[in-house]
């Protein structure tokens, strides 16, 4: 609002934001106006440049404001002189000597705090957490700080996110508390004259930023940026797995409407949009017909310029697995296949995993792992890689499998896999990244386990106000959660539980359940009656179609009208008891009237738990079936076999 | 400025008994009180407690506890027959009410020394479960920091986190790891399995202060013999009720924010006239900001209030405190009751948008020295008055026309906040915290910044360090896309810098 010339008090009457605030505001609009009345790179002074530093503008946007490059702003700056100061955070008004490798840069300073000859190797950090990365990526760079500590390197870390352990100073020799910028991590890099960089634990940020540094003469370890961007790049990605013989479903690169709908016409709906360099299927979707897909191509495209956008076929139904891996020098050293509970078109990150996997042959087993070599040595991978996988068996009794998606760097999976199957991934991959006490490769898959795990997303819907509960190509969890079992029935039951505001159905509970066309009939109508006839709840359902579908397979419920007004619908929900809902529907609600959204978002608003995938409900009530009848038949006083420790289950301790 | 560290001239061998001896007189008359009443806010805080399950001695840490309030002190003599005096109105009590003051008064800056160690050599630390929005990765940060601080004192721990992507899940900080839900069901079994001395329930945000507080009402920690380490569970139940808590700190005349739930427009206009207008109306149930509104006088109350109770079956009737400015202050209170501010923090948006939500600067810029030292003695007098031992997150909101204020909040737990002030001065709040759950003193803790000086200091930033909130709205269909007083951030970045304009810059 300064930059539209309104006054500091103009915009103090409106907000009621602090002046001091609004006069710093000022200071920077000001700073901004000079910049760009120099129109040019070359009329901007030092002093100016200068001051721009001071007042936190960066390379990026002083280059934006000039129309210049980045790396240009970079040398003409560097060339005046101007690079940042390291500084210490002094929280003692100098009374005492603050010796803390806890460290900042600033250009408001004139000396170093500290002497650059540690010369140790950088890690940086996952960033923001959001949707799609969040506290498994603390993970990862903790562990790799760790790993690296072990095999005694000088680590130095690089993250700006306070709700981390990886920005807590006694967990690596140096901590710089920055943005994970390719700019600032330049300047640390040149200043501290590090060995090395690792990016493949942080998630995607350090990711994106991998191949400038790598043209720009950093030594980034494992995996070189060049095979990551290959395999960021779905184009080059496609064309080297058709060169190693790895199958994935048909897709295009899309350069305009009418070739899309040509293509999706020859392979048949549906089909999956999507736009290459996204981590969490931003502007991501399924299109069922023809008139779906016209209307998404535009909103997908303008996603990122960039980058092309690509259309691939959708095979539906289908399992979908995950493999995490870790090679070294294109030999892969573990990998961890796990199962998807819900079928393929759920984002990963929502998807509930099952390790390790009970329901997938061994043939189908070392046909993965077979897959996992091939792109390990294409890629020529050192470090940390996850693929996704379809799985699709057909009736001839083959089973297709096509890679989906690849990353060259730890994905969110890592410490579930680690945890479960009690070995560091991110250790296995430091070690392999500083070529320095590279473990034998081991089949993990292939030692048979007494336990089985289940990693669960949680949600945080009763915070969005208004969204939709429902499960796509989009992720919308905000955390996981896992538990271990006998089997993963007994793992769910705990998983389930441990996500917020869920709770297991009261016995003789009202349940509401719900569907669309294209839920699938057996999953429903297993469901409704294990709910109904096994374990004796009254059933409803929001409409008469559904409540005759359930009749016709001798399964009773009863149709309830959902009325619009928040409260009368709550008085439905009291009057009916109604303790749970499912609903299976599978096409996302247009519209807030749809009768599938009012019965996910009523569960949510009201505090009653939901379930949301037709596979997942199958595997619940079944869970609910076996622990009801596990938990009558307890002695008073007795635990539950689930609770055991996690070194109980995999019979030893894990770092 | 060092007051406060300065200890009693004769070292006090046994706390408690001293204090107890203050307040014995006072006592019995109190009991009456407690049997004339029939105020519904005493029948709920005694609800929880019924005869035959009484509140035990044990379960609270002995001397450990909070001997500055007077209704935990009472807590710990009388079992069956506790009482809460100053929530009587009557006259008589009245005068029993400044009569106790004057013996919290006179306690309240007392410093003790020879503090006993806890007597513990099993913990068994409570976590927080999968991360969602209002509750993320500081608690992974938080309890990481707390057993790190077990582990060094020797003391053996067991986690309960069903979140496996935390760095806390390790046997490289735990001895052993429950990846089970953080309920009272499951922390029963496990509590009944493990057999701890000791229990942290500060450590893993609102889910496990929440378990806790059911585990304790359930007779399960006394049964087992488990004592609550830290801040008293007296005091975390205090802190989470808005009646309590409102009561509370009107004995010490602290000004609390207050906030009523009423379900009809006759009592929405009641609530009104106690708490003054202007007042904002919200709805109980989330309808996309529906319901929500500003009422200057009766008139317009009544018209918001009928329009709202007609989408909502509750509405929450509040004090409107527009353009006030919002402002934190992180506290630690040892068992010895030293007591300092490690942190304060402001808000760059005024009241209204929820902390999370906000820009946040540390420390706070514009302030006058009469404001900051008028938040924070305050904030000191809470903490000593409530009894935290342990981290304490005070929230208030300040006019910025004149020295009125309000108290919005107190977080007796590690929170959002203590994680930023802790990366904002490099004072490791949480392992502080713990460390003074197991009966050390702030005097003997090291400063973790300077290794050599003592953590008994409130550390000055020669820098400033800016947050700000990041969103992932795009994700959800159908969502409301407004700021306001519900948290909907997923995730945040701090900068470090030495001017506003450079730290704002940098995290932006």
């Amino acid at each position: 609002m300064l930059e539209k010339n309104y006054t500091i008090d103009q915009i103090h009457n409106l907000t009621k934001i602090d002046k001091w605030f609004l006069y710093k505001l000022g200071n920077i609009v000001n700073v901004q106006h000079d910049i760009k009345h120099a129109e040019k790179l070359e009329n901007v002074s030092k002093e100016l440049l200068q001051e721009a530093k001071k007042k936190g503008f960066s390379d990026a946007q002083i280059a934006a404001m000039l129309n210049t490059s980045e790396d240009q702003v970079r040398k003409v700056r560097k060339d005046y002189g101007i690079t940042p100061f390291t500084k210490r955070i002094d929280t003692l008004a100098a009374e005492f000597p603050a010796n803390t490798n806890y460290l900042y840069t600033t250009y408001n300073a004139s000396t170093h705090d500290v002497k650059f000859d540690d010369h140790g190797t950088m890690v940086l950090g996952s960033g923001v957490y959001r949707i799609g990365s969040s506290v498994e990526f603390d993970w990862c760079g903790v562990s790799a700080i760790r790993a690296l500590r072990d095999l005694g390197y000088k680590t130095l870390m690089i993250n700006y996110n306070p709700e981390t352990v990886s920005t807590d100073f006694d967990e690596c020799d140096r901590l710089y508390f920055e943005e994970l910028s390719y700019e600032r991590v330049m300047d640390i890099y040149e200043q501290e004259a590090a060995k090395g960089v690792i990016v493949s634990v942080g998630g995607q940020l350090p990711q994106n930023i991998a191949l400038r540094l790598h043209q720009n003469d950093v030594n980034i370890l494992g995996t070189s940026p060049v095979s990551i961007d290959k395999a960021e790049d779905r184009f080059k990605f496609s064309k080297i797995l058709d060169q190693i013989g790895v199958d994935q479903p048909e897709w295009k690169e899309l350069s305009s409407a009418e070739e899309a709908e040509k293509f999706a016409d020859k392979v048949g709906y549906p089909v999956l949009v999507r736009p290459s360099y996204v981590l969490s299927g931003a502007a991501m979707n399924v299109c069922h017909t023809h008139e779906a897909l016209h209307k998404n191509l535009s909103e997908a495209t303008s996603v990122s310029p960039l980058h092309p956008v690509v259309i691939t076929k959708f095979i539906s139904p289908a399992a979908e697995i995950d493999v995490d891996a870790v090679a070294y020098k294109g030999k892969l050293l573990v990998h961890a296949v796990s199962e998807h509970v819900e079928n393929a078109g759920v984002h990963s990150g929502d998807a509930t995993l099952v390790l390790p996997p009970r329901d997938i042959n061994d043939h189908t087993m070392g046909r993965l792992k077979e897959i996992a070599q091939k792109v390990a040595k294409a890629f020529e991978i050192t470090g940390p890689f996850n693929m996704q996988i379809i799985k699709k068996d057909n009736s001839d009794g083959e089973t297709e499998l096509k890679v989906i998606e690849c990353n060259l760097r730890a994905s969110r999976s890592f410490p579930f896999v680690s945890k479960v199957l009690g070995t560091n991934f991110i250790d296995v991959a430091t070690k392999a990244l500083c070529d320095t006490d590279v473990p034998e490769p081991v089949d993990l898959m292939a030692e048979k386990k007494d336990y089985q795990a289940v990693k669960v997303p949680q949600f945080s819907w009763t915070r969005l106000q208004g969204a939709d509960p429902f499960l796509g190509v989009e992720m919308a969890s905000t955390g996981e959660v896992a538990c271990f079992g006998k089997d993963k029935y007994e793992a769910y039951w705990s998983a389930i539980q441990s996500t917020q505001n869920f709770r297991v159905p009261k016995a003789g509970g009202g349940i509401l359940i719900g569907r669309d066309d294209l839920t699938d009939d057996d999953d429903f109508i297993a469901v409704a009656n294990t709910l109904h006839k096994d374990l004796g709840h009254p059933l409803y359902t929001s409409s008469p179609k559904v409540t005759e579908y359930l009749a016709r397979h001798n399964i009773k419920a009863t149709t309830l009208q959902l009325p619009e007004n928040k409260k009368a619908l709550h008085q439905v929900f009291e009057n009916n008891n109604i303790d749970f809902v499912f609903n299976l529907a599978q096409l996302r609600a247009s519209q807030t009237a749809d009768e599938n959204y009012v019965a996910r978002r009523s569960a949510v608003d009201f505090g009653i738990p939901l379930v949301n995938d037709s596979k997942c409900a199958r595997l619940f009530v079944e869970a609910v079936k076996r622990k009801r009848q596990e938990i009558s038949s307890q002695t008073p006083g007795e635990h539950p076999s689930e609770v055991k420790s996690w070194s109980e289950f995999i019979g030893g301790k894990f770092c | 400025m060092y007051n406060n560290f300065i200890r009693s001239p004769s070292p006090v061998r046994r706390v408690s008994s001293i204090l107890l001896s203050r307040v014995q007189p006072s006592i019995p008359k109190v009991s009456r009180g407690f049997h004339k009443t029939t105020a519904s806010t005493t029948r709920r805080i005694f609800t929880p407690h019924t005869p035959t399950t009484p509140f035990q001695n044990s379960s609270i840490t002995p001397s450990l506890g909070a001997f500055t309030s007077p209704y935990l002190r009472s807590f710990r003599q009388t079992t069956t027959r506790i009482s809460y005096h100053f929530y009587n109105t009557t006259a008589v009590q009245h005068q029993e009410e400044s009569a106790h003051k004057k013996v919290v008064d006179e306690t309240r800056d007392l410093i003790f020394a020879d503090v006993p160690k806890v007597d513990v050599k099993k913990v068994l630390v409570v976590g927080s479960g999968g991360l969602s929005i209002g509750q993320a990765g500081e608690f992974d940060y938080s309890g990481s920091q707390a057993i790190k601080a077990l582990r060094e004192s020797g003391i053996s721990t067991i986690l309960v986190n069903p979140n496996i992507a935390t760095i806390q899940t390790s046997h490289a900080l735990a001895d052993s790891v429950y990846f089970l839900p953080v309920t009272v069901e499951y922390l029963t079994h496990i509590l009944e399995r493990e057999r701890p001395d000791g229990i942290l329930l500060t450590f893993g945000g609102q889910t496990a202060l929440n378990v806790g507080i059911k585990l304790e009402q359930m007779g399960v920690l006394s049964r087992l013999g488990i004592k609550v380490l830290g801040t008293p569970i007296r005091t975390l139940e205090v802190s989470e009720d808005r009646a309590l808590f409102a009561d509370a700190l009107k004995e010490i005349d602290i000004p609390v924010a207050e906030s009523t739930a009423v379900s009809s427009i006759d009592d929405a206009l009641a609530a009104a006239e106690k708490i003054g207008y202007p007042i904002i109306v919200r709805s109980a149930f989330a309808l996309g900001g529906l319901g929500s509104g500003f009422a200057n006088n009766p008139e317009e109350l009544h018209s918001l209030a009928a329009k709202s109770l007609s989408l909502s079956p509750q509405i929450l009737v509040e004090k409107s405190m527009k353009g006030w400015k919002e402002v934190e202050y992180e506290v630690v209170r040892d068992a010895a009751n030293n007591c300092i501010t490690v942190c304060n923090m402001e808000n760059f948006d005024p009241l209204g948008i929820h902390t999370g939500d906000s820009i946040v600067v540390a420390p706070s810029q514009t302030l006058s020295d009469e404001e900051y030292h008028m938040l924070r003695t305050a904030a000191i007098k809470i903490i000593r008055h409530l009894g935290v031992v342990g981290e304490c997150n005070v929230q208030y909101a300040l006019n910025p026309k004149s020295l009125e204020y309000k108290v919005i909040e107190v977080n007796a737990r590690l929170s959002r906040s203590s994680a930023l002030a802790s990366k904002a001065t490099g004072y490791p709040l949480a392992f502080v915290a713990a460390k003074i759950a197991l009966g050390h003193t702030l005097p003997e803790l090291h400063n973790a910044v300077t290794k050599t000086t003592t953590a008994c200091f409130e550390p000055s930033l020669d820098y400033i360090v800016t947050k700000i909130p990041r969103w992932d709205l795009s994700k959800f269909q159908h969502v409301n896309r407004e700021i306001g007083s519900s948290m909907k951030s997923v995730g945040e970045v701090m900068a470090i810098g030495r001017t506003f304009e450079e730290s704002l810059q940098k995290v932006n």
